[in-house]
Parts: C-alpha cells; sequence; structure tokens
C-alpha cells in the first residue's frame, strides 16, 4: 500500500489532517530589510524552519497538556513538554506537542519560572522563520500566501493586503506592522 | 388558547417510538447510500461492521490538572457521540514502507476508529475528548487496509431498525421506520437515515488494542 492510495481512500487520519494544516509564520522586518529571508513566490517551494518566539512560559496549571493553536497572524499558544532539536549548529530548545516538534527562542523572555523537568509547560508568544539556522534544519514547506497588515488612521482595524511573493528589502515601509507567510507541506499543491 | 393549539398539534402528528433498548444509533450518510456502497441489509439481519466517529469538536478537557477525566461514551438516537477515552494510533502497512496511520478511541468500552476530515485532530495520543457523529464507512469493510488494520474494532451487530428523519437546521424530525437500508434511487440528502444496532457481544480483546498494535512513533 502507497501513501498515495491511502490518502485517496477517502479516510482523514491525523497524518492526512496535518498535511493540509496551514502554518503561519512571521517575516520579521529586520530579515526584509535585509534581504535574508529566501525571494519565493507564492506557490514556490521553499525549505525553512518555523520557530517560537517564546513571550511567556508558564508551568501547564490547568490548561490542556498537548495544544496548538496558530493563528492566521502567526500568533501562537502551546502546550508541550520542552525538549531538545539536535541540528548541525548545536541543540535548540524545543517543545514536544506530540509528534510535532517545534524550535524556541527563548531571547525575548524576560523570566522563566521554576520548571519540573519532564512536565508539559505552556507557551505563548509568535512563530517567525528563521534565518539563523542552517538550512538543512528546516524543511521543504509550500508557500500559499503572503500578506501584510496596514495601520489604518482613527483607530480602524487595520488593512489587510495579500501579496504574490516574499517582498524584497526596497519598498518595506512603516505603515506596515507585520508580514506572515503560509506554509503548507509540499505536496500540496499549489 | 395557544397552549390548546399546541398540544392538540403534538397529540396528532408525534408518534411515540421508543428506542430499541441497548441499540446504539448510527448515521447512514446520504452519499454513501447514493452510490450504493452500504448495500442494503433489512432489519433483523446481522452487519459485521466498524462504527466510526467522524469528529466534529476535540474538547481540551481531557485532562485537568494531570488527570484525565473518567471515560465515557454517548450516543443519542441521532448518532451523535460523546466520548472521553484514550486515543491510540495503528499502523496500517507495519511491515512495509507506507507512513499512513490510523486512529482508534477506545472509551466506556468501545474502540472506533476516528476521521479527521472535519476537524483539526489533537496534538499526540492519549486521553481525549471529542463529539462528532457515529456513521458506518466503507472504507473500513473487512479485506481493505483499512478495514484489516481495525480489526478488532469490527464486531458483529444486529440491525434492530431503520429510521429516516427529516433534515433541519435543528434536531432531525418526523422519524418514519424503514424495513431495510433505502435503495439509491430513494436516498435524498433533506433525509437523516439511521440504523439502530445492537451488538451481540463485546469487542474480542480490548486490551490486545493498545499493546499489539500501536505505535508511538514520530510521524514521518
Amino acid at each position: 500500500m502507497t501513501t498515495a492510495r491511502h490518502r485517496r481512500g477517502g479516510w482523514t487520519s491525523r497524518a492526512e489532517a496535518r498535511r493540509s494544516e496551514v502554518t503561519t509564520a512571521q517575516l520579521l522586518p529586520r530579515h526584509l530589510r535585509e534581504g535574508l529571508l529566501p525571494a519565493a513566490a507564492v506557490g514556490d517551494l521553499l525549505t525553512a524552519t518555523p520557530v517560537i518566539y517564546a513571550s511567556e512560559v508558564d508551568r501547564i496549571r490547568c490548561r490542556p497538556e498537548r495544544l496548538w493553536d496558530l493563528d492566521e497572524y502567526g500568533t501562537v499558544v502551546a502546550c508541550g513538554v520542552p525538549g531538545v532539536l539536535t541540528t548541525d549548529a548545536g541543540d535548540l530548545d524545543a517543545l514536544e506537542i506530540g509528534d510535532r516538534v517545534v524550535p524556541v527562542n527563548r531571547a525575548g523572555l524576560e523570566s522563566v519560572p521554576d520548571l519540573d523537568p519532564d512536565r508539559p509547560v505552556y507557551v505563548e508568544g509568535s512563530v517567525y522563520l528563521d534565518t539563523d539556522l542552517p538550512p538543512t534544519t528546516g524543511r521543504v514547506h509550500r508557500l500559499v500566501a503572503v500578506r501584510r497588515y496596514r495601520l489604518r488612521a482613527g483607530g480602524r482595524p487595520p488593512r489587510t493586503e495579500p501579496l504574490r511573493r516574499i517582498p524584497g528589502p526596497v519598498g518595506i515601509d512603516d505603515d506596515v506592522f507585520l508580514h506572515v507567510a503560509d506554509l503548507v507541506a509540499p505536496d500540496v499543491g499549489p | 388558547m395557544g397552549t390548546r393549539r399546541r398540544t392538540r398539534r403534538t397529540v396528532r402528528s408525534t408518534v411515540v417510538r421508543p428506542r430499541t433498548p441497548g441499540a446504539t444509533a448510527v448515521q447512514l450518510l446520504p452519499h454513501l447510500l447514493a452510490a450504493g456502497e452500504l448495500g442494503r441489509p433489512s432489519v433483523g439481519d446481522t452487519l459485521d461492521v466498524v462504527p466510526a466517529i467522524y469528529a466534529g469538536t476535540v474538547h481540551h478537557d481531557a485532562v485537568h490538572h494531570g488527570v484525565s477525566g473518567p471515560d465515557h461514551w454517548v450516543v443519542d438516537e441521532f448518532g451523535c457521540v460523546d466520548a472521553r477515552g484514550e486515543l491510540t494510533t495503528i499502523r496500517l502497512d507495519p511491515d512495509g514502507g507506507c507512513t499512513c496511520r490510523i486512529e482508534v478511541l477506545g472509551a466506556g468500552g468501545w474502540l472506533a476508529p476516528v476521521n479527521w476530515a472535519a476537524t483539526q485532530p489533537p496534538e499526540g495520543d492519549g486521553p481525549v475528548h471529542l463529539d462528532g457523529s457515529l456513521y458506518l464507512d466503507p472504507v473500513l469493510e473487512p479485506g481493505t487496509e483499512h478495514g484489516d488494520a481495525v480489526a478488532l474494532c469490527r464486531r458483529p451487530f444486529r440491525l434492530a431498525a431503520v429510521r429516516r428523519y427529516r433534515r433541519t437546521l435543528d434536531v432531525p424530525v418526523a422519524p418514519v421506520p424503514l424495513s431495510r437500508f433505502p435503495a439509491p434511487v430513494e436516498v435524498t440528502e433533506d433525509a437523516v437515515y439511521i440504523a439502530d444496532l445492537v451488538a451481540d457481544r463485546s469487542f474480542d480483546a480490548p486490551e490486545a488494542a493498545s499493546g499489539a498494535a500501536t505505535t508511538s512513533g514520530a510521524e514521518a
């Protein structure tokens, strides 16, 4: 039995559901201005490492032990077990949520509470596309959308502007407060 | 005045049709009936089937402060299921190279495969609380790869009743008893088809399901 036949069977297992899942990652302004991100167009394949930039880490308390909730702005709420991801660049902090392992950047944390090792933790933050890790760390994704959110005057909600590609270093203006990219598995069609 | 009218209408149109004792209601999906994929068994026949869960909502209260709640399995007369138990991943092809898996929920003495087409699945195996609908899927028939992988979930059921309801935006209404699964030409998308199944016996070896056939490895 092949994976393709399995998929045509009409049954959606967790792996099938995961394959069509969209990962929304933020494109950081500094990376855009310095041209560090791949110049990929929507529909292209790119090798990338989505990383959690943690803004809060806490004990699990009464929260669920396994949770992955990533919204269309790239902000994430996750519960899982702290782990280590071994890469060419050394060991990275990671969060293991079931069979999902995501690297965690703790640079933005002011303080971390005393955490029991091997106990689940709660992590809140944003998912961004990393440019510092070696490409061998990354996985191939298909880019299905790029959006930017622009501030509007008078406190109105921000305007969503779809883009055709990840923007280059020129033309990143200050009214745009957020760029995001939607990534899916490479075998999901463009 | 209003009360009297409502009372009279209820008496006229409501037929009291008690549920079969011990029966589990299972949905027969119109598009599968219309394609003739579920066959045409009659009431009283014995069916060797695997009722599966089409997951609607995954609740995040399966574990609270590290304690998982008691098992829970409730199916209403329309085949809507609310279940809390343990999720296990079974490899479809243990010897081959396929990474295909199927997830099975063990809850309250039931073993039911879960289809995640309509919801984001929970992360990993373990305690889970979900609701959805119980339905018959031809993918799980014996002889197919999916069907053989979930052989432990299969057991004989007596088909105790078949009913057709009118589909509304709310609860299905106006049940009509049928003598057998409807023929493809009779099937309409405006109806909800329900089969009452009575299990002849419990599962063969529920404890073997969590030991022999499971994997906990990382997904590819």
